[in-house]
């Protein structure tokens, strides 16, 4: 069985066989590409011989022509054995037109004996040659050439010794025959020559083509084959099957595969388009239910939106409220000081009246007792109006009143600001000169045992409404100095920080509820009795506030050291 | 005064000799003999000889020529020349002279005509050149280039060419004339063969049995295997493989046909002025050959 192995694994391989196939074929197309080269060749060589006999017998026939006519031996010598100097040429005979033999050299036995003897077969040959021009033949070992001998007859005229003549062509008459013998030894070592270097060239051919067609079916096959080792490992063992029909099976077996993943997917297909029909009329009642809940949507919002611009209104009715509240009670406060004033004020001009009018009457009268009289009615006047005193409740009352003018006019210049906006222009401002100069405006007796410390860095000049920011600066120190109860300490600090400058005020005040806080910049908003203190977002500060931190370049928040609540602003 | 001046200059011009202006018919045979050279140097040498120039003189002289090539018939050419009525007839070659030879009336001069005698026969009003170069011309040429040879090697024909031998023995005593006699052309290879180391040069003759075109090859072949040098009497044969060629001058002949047309139109009959003999050679050695033949020829070949 090991004897017959390879010629078995040879007909299972697909390889082996169209290898074998190709060099079968390369075989076949070179053996027969061989004999048709070779007997294209041996074709050409033998007329390539012809031509040349041909051309050396005409030479010959040429050379002799004079010789022949003049039927001269000793001519016929020369130009016979300049052709006999060939190598191949073995005989050459010259004839006049009557068939006799005029001439004859050769170099081995007459091989044209039998056609010499035989004047029939000669007549014949010369019958043939008139016709065609020339004639050959071969022999089994030599060439025959014949070619007639003309020459020239037209004697011409005596003026054509001196001159060159145009007239009619010069005629010309057969004279005789020149007949060549070429041996075909050296034909036969060319013939032979052809065979073996063709041969060779074949042999070299076949040599390069089957490695060739070697290497070309092992590159082409390669994935094929890999694809059959593959196919051999995963069916663990061929057997005794061919490589071609393991393929031709697997490749079955995988159109049956195929044809049911198919199958499969044809059906996944259309159970998926049904799920899809599903899915797509599900999502259109969903759309159809959004679209419904966004209609409520809508309409809630809109109610919210509704709501919310009642409560916004309400908000700023409160507001409202609110600051006519504290702007009443302000005003109030500030009326409360003249109306309080103006009694006293009253009385002690009744006063003053009473005892003008007294030292009225005391001028008109002599000197004398009533004018003494009248004296110590003055004086008693005096003492009981407390004259002495009257001038010093005066001012106290007028300076009551200008307290309440003062508040009442500030009162009345802040409203002006809250509702006169933007009429005062932005411009380039040094904080730190606002600050300073708003402090003189606190109020002098709070800040008796208040320690303002002032911390002031390196900051830029800011472009702002400088009025509307001193009146935020002096409401804020104000609160923080209220809150202090006048005694502590007010640090303001200022510093620039990525392009940002800030401005920082804390107090160690009593600090406000966390509940507050958001409440803090409401207009009129406090935490104190009405006409103690003054809100942050007073009608002129909120402008400047709003304006500032949401509007503009600065912003104003609260700020909480820690647990125990907030500092406060205001 | 003026009346008898005026009659006095007319007499003197009617006195004045006329100079005429002559019509001359040049018939050319059908053939590529070079003749043009020959009617280009006739009618300059006329032209200078008889100038149509003068008082009386009109028009210059008038040359007409007919081309046997166009009008190859006899009786037209002799019609059309009637027709023309010519002062002179020039004939080029053997064939114009055969078309003309019968108008009587009209003088003929003949160029480039070999053995014209038997053409004119006993005509008078027929002369020319004859076709023949002189021998002694000839072989004082040869003695002038080669001066060693004296053995002149000569195939000729009874008929054709005995009389050149002769005149070549009386005019050249000092020569040696090998004459080998054939009476075919195809004896001449024999007869050459029979020359072989008896002569020192082939003389060639301008006869039509030992020298035409069949035989021609053997004289050349016999010239180049023995070394012997073949003088020549055409330039035709210097490609064939002639050593030295002995030949008339063209231009001269026409120039000596001019004289004699000039002699006939001024009045001299035509019996005056009998056929000639050119009078002057041209030599031409084909250096090649003689460079072969290891003939030492000056260089300087003055014709």
């Amino acid at each position: 069985m090991k004897k017959w192995l390879p010629f078995h694994r040879i007909r299972q391989s697909f390889v082996a066989k169209i290898s074998l196939t190709l060099v079968a074929v390369v075989l076949v197309l070179a053996v027969l590409f061989d004999l048709l080269l070779i007997r294209l060749q041996q074709k050409a060589y033998e007329e390539e011989n012809i031509k040349h006999g041909l051309s050396l017998v005409r030479l010959l026939a040429q050379s002799v022509r004079v010789a022949v006519f003049s039927e001269n031996n000793q001519d016929f010598i020369m130009p016979v054995n300049a052709i006999l100097g060939h190598e191949d040429v073995v005989e050459a005979d010259i004839f006049n037109n009557g068939g006799a033999m005029l001439f004859s050299r050769k170099k081995q036995e007459n091989s044209l004996s039998q056609i010499l003897d035989n004047p029939e077969h000669l007549a014949c040959i010369f019958k043939n040659i008139k016709q065609a021009g020339e004639m050959h033949w071969q022999t089994p070992n030599s060439f025959v050439f014949w070619w007639p001998v003309y020459f020239n007859t037209s004697i011409g005229s005596d003026e054509s010794l001196f001159f060159e003549m145009d007239d009619e062509p010069p005629a010309r008459e057969l004279i005789g025959y020149a007949v060549l013998v070429i041996s075909k030894q050296s034909f036969s070592e060319g013939v032979r020559h052809i065979l073996v270097n063709t041969g060779l060239i074949v042999a070299c051919f076949l040599t390069v083509g089957i490695f060739m067609s070697f290497v070309v079916v092992r590159r082409m096959t390669r994935p094929l084959s890999n694809i059959l080792k593959k196919v051999k490992e995963n069916t663990g063992g061929t057997g005794m099957r061919d490589d071609l029909s393991l393929l031709s099976e697997t490749y079955g077996g995988m159109i049956q595969e195929l044809e049911q993943s198919f199958e499969t997917i044809k059906e996944l297909k259309d159970g998926l388009e049904v799920k899809v029909t599903e899915r797509t009329r599900e999502l259109s009642d969903r759309q159809t239910q959004l679209e419904k809940a966004n209609l409520k949507l809508s309409e809630t919002l809109a109610k919210l939106q509704e709501a919310q611009q009642q409560l916004v209104q309400s908000e700023k009715m409160a507001a409202m409220g609110q600051m006519v509240a504290g702007v009443a009670h302000e005003i109030n406060n500030s009326v409360n000081f003249i109306s309080g004033a103006l009694p006293s004020v009253k009385r002690l001009l009744g006063d003053l009246k009473e005892l003008l009018a007294g030292y009225e009457g005391l001028e008109q009268l002599p000197n004398g007792e009533e004018r003494g009289r009248n004296i110590a009615a003055i004086h008693a006047l005096k003492n009981e109006i407390e004259f002495a005193g009257i001038f010093a409740t005066f001012e106290q009352l007028l300076a009551n009143i200008e307290e309440g003018t003062t508040r009442t006019t500030r009162i009345i210049k802040d409203l002006k600001i809250f509702t006169r906006q933007g009429a005062e222009k932005f411009k380039q401002a040094d904080i730190h000169s606002i600050i300073v100069s708003s402090i003189p405006f606190i109020d002098s007796k709070l800040l008796k045992g208040v320690e303002i410390s002032k911390e002031f860095g390196d900051i830029e000049p800011v472009n702002c409404l400088a009025g509307r920011i001193s009146q935020v600066f002096l409401n804020i120190m104000q609160n923080a100095v209220q809150a202090m109860g006048g005694r502590g300490t007010l640090a303001i600090r200022t510093w620039q920080e990525n392009g940002q400058v800030h401005v920082s005020f804390t107090d160690t005040g009593c600090g406000i509820e966390k509940d507050l806080i958001n409440r803090i910049f409401d207009p009129f908003f406090t935490t104190k009795e009405v006409g103690k203190g003054r809100c942050i977002c007073s009608p002129g500060k909120t402008s400047a506030c709003s304006r500032n931190s949401t509007k503009r370049t600065g912003s104003l928040s609260p700020m909480s050291p820690g647990e125990n609540g907030w500092r406060p602003f205001c | 005064m003026k009346k008898s001046l005026a009659i006095i200059i007319l007499m003197l011009l009617a006195g004045v000799r006329t100079a005429l202006a002559y019509d001359i018919v040049v018939v050319k045979s059908g053939n590529e003999m070079p003749m043009d050279q020959v009617v280009q140097a006739f009618t300059d040498k006329l032209v200078h000889l008889l100038p149509a120039r003068g008082v009386k003189s009109i028009e210059p002289h008038r040359f007409r020529e007919i081309d046997l090539r166009e009008n190859p018939i006899k009786s037209l050419v002799e019609q059309q020349i009637r027709d023309y009525r010519p002062d002179l007839i020039l004939t080029l070659g053997r064939n114009a002279l055969l078309a003309v030879r019968d108008i009587n009336e009209i003088p003929i001069l003949y160029l480039l005509v070999v053995a014209p005698e038997a053409i004119i026969e006993n005509r008078g009003n027929i002369t020319g050149i004859n076709l023949e170069i002189p021998v002694k011309l000839q072989f004082d040429e040869l003695t002038r280039l080669l001066p060693q040879v004296r053995r002149i090697g000569i195939i000729y024909n009874t008929e054709h060419s005995a009389m050149e031998i002769q005149q070549a023995r009386r005019e050249r005593p000092d020569l040696q004339f090998v004459a080998s006699k054939a009476q075919s052309t195809k004896e001449v290879p024999s007869l050459l063969e029979e020359l072989r180391g008896r002569v020192d040069l082939i003389w060639l003759l301008p006869d039509i049995i030992v020298t035409n075109p069949q035989i021609l090859e053997s004289y050349f072949l016999f010239s180049f295997k023995n070394k012997v040098p073949v003088l020549a009497f055409s330039q035709k044969y210097l490609k064939n493989g002639a050593a030295i060629v002995v030949t008339f001058d063209l231009a001269d002949m026409g120039g000596q046909a001019a004289t004699m047309a000039a002699r006939i139109l001024l009045g001299t009959p035509v019996s005056g002025v009998p056929p000639a003999d050119i009078s002057r050679v041209k030599t031409i050695v084909n250096s090649t050959v003689a460079r072969k033949l290891q003939l030492d020829i000056p260089e300087e070949t003055p014709q």
